[in-house]
């Protein structure tokens, strides 16, 4: 199954592409962090590539149904405190599409917790979007390197 | 809706760490740990047992389950052996290239004759692997015995 980002034509971005963009490496880093970014990438490409030799499938705690009627499934990368989500679909059992991500803090703090909530409701239903734009254009991806 | 062909250079955290030297190793321990993670998860869920039970006769903490199960830590022997034995499981080291083989076989999936319409007596099955996937334009190249 080949992986791919989607890409959104509208902001002329690929939003997992982005989210990922905080795991970049750059030249100001200390080698300690460049160490923990590079772990963290090889960590979720790891995997994404699990998922997409074994059907969009990866076992474990790494992905999990949704709770409510959506057409996506979600990858669930842990760092720290913090919890990744990569929201993807299988396209036509030939593509994974990475949809869009979100990091969602482990423990709440306090009377954050409906906060958090509604960022994430609003992550979903921007998920949702992005599906339903590449279902009706099924070319708005850009490779998976 | 934009022209999708007008895409807007985009960093990719991904291609990027592949270019480090380290990449490749830190690639290949994740993917370890990843198995390895996921192992222990679907055993213990089978098991019926929760982290909090798995740590107590691991004789370690919840915390460290959720941790190797997420991936987060590197564990030492001895923990991972108390863990393993807790699960009814075992270490066993083995010839990668063996894996490979084993990999290949499990992942070969077989094709009904009359899928090819082909009716020739001698073969049966064809039997393809993931790695030679068979592309429409394939078909006629492929050797029947």
């Amino acid at each position: 199954m080949d992986i791919v980002y989607y890409y959104d034509a509208d902001s002329q971005i690929a939003p997992v592409k982005k989210f990922l963009c905080k795991y970049a490496i750059s030249s100001n880093d200390e080698s300690r962090q460049k160490e923990h970014k590079l772990k963290m990438i090889a960590l979720i490409d790891g995997v994404i590539r699990k998922a997409s030799e074994n059907k969009g499938i990866v076992g474990g705690q790494f992905s999990e149904p949704l709770r409510g009627n959506w057409n996506f499934q979600a990858f669930r990368i842990k760092d720290g405190r913090i919890l990744n989500r990569i929201f993807y679909f299988c396209y036509y059992s030939n593509k994974l599409v990475l949809l869009s991500a979100i990091d969602k803090p482990d423990n709440y703090e306090k009377g954050k917790k409906k906060k958090v909530d509604r960022e994430y409701q609003k992550a979903l239903l921007k998920a949702e979007d992005y599906y339903k734009k590449f279902i009706n254009n099924s070319k708005n991806y850009e490779e998976y390197k | 809706m934009k022209n999708i062909n007008n895409k807007e250079i985009q960093r990719d955290p991904i291609a990027e760490a592949r270019k480090h030297p380290k990449f490749q190793e830190y690639a290949q321990d994740t993917k370890d740990r990843i198995e390895l993670a996921i192992k222990i998860y679907d055993t213990r869920i089978k098991k019926g047992l929760s982290q909090q039970a798995l740590a107590k006769e691991a004789k370690t903490t919840q915390k460290i389950i959720s941790k190797i199960e997420n991936c987060e830590i590197n564990v030492g022997y001895d923990l991972i052996t108390r863990v393993i034995r807790s699960l009814g499981l075992k270490l066993k080291v083995v010839d990668a290239k063996e894996k490979l083989l084993k990999k290949a076989e499990k992942d070969a999936f077989c094709l009904p004759m009359d899928w090819f319409d082909i009716n020739s007596k001698k073969s049966k099955l064809i039997y393809q692997t993931k790695e030679e996937k068979i592309n429409s334009e394939d078909y006629s190249s492929i050797k029947l015995n």
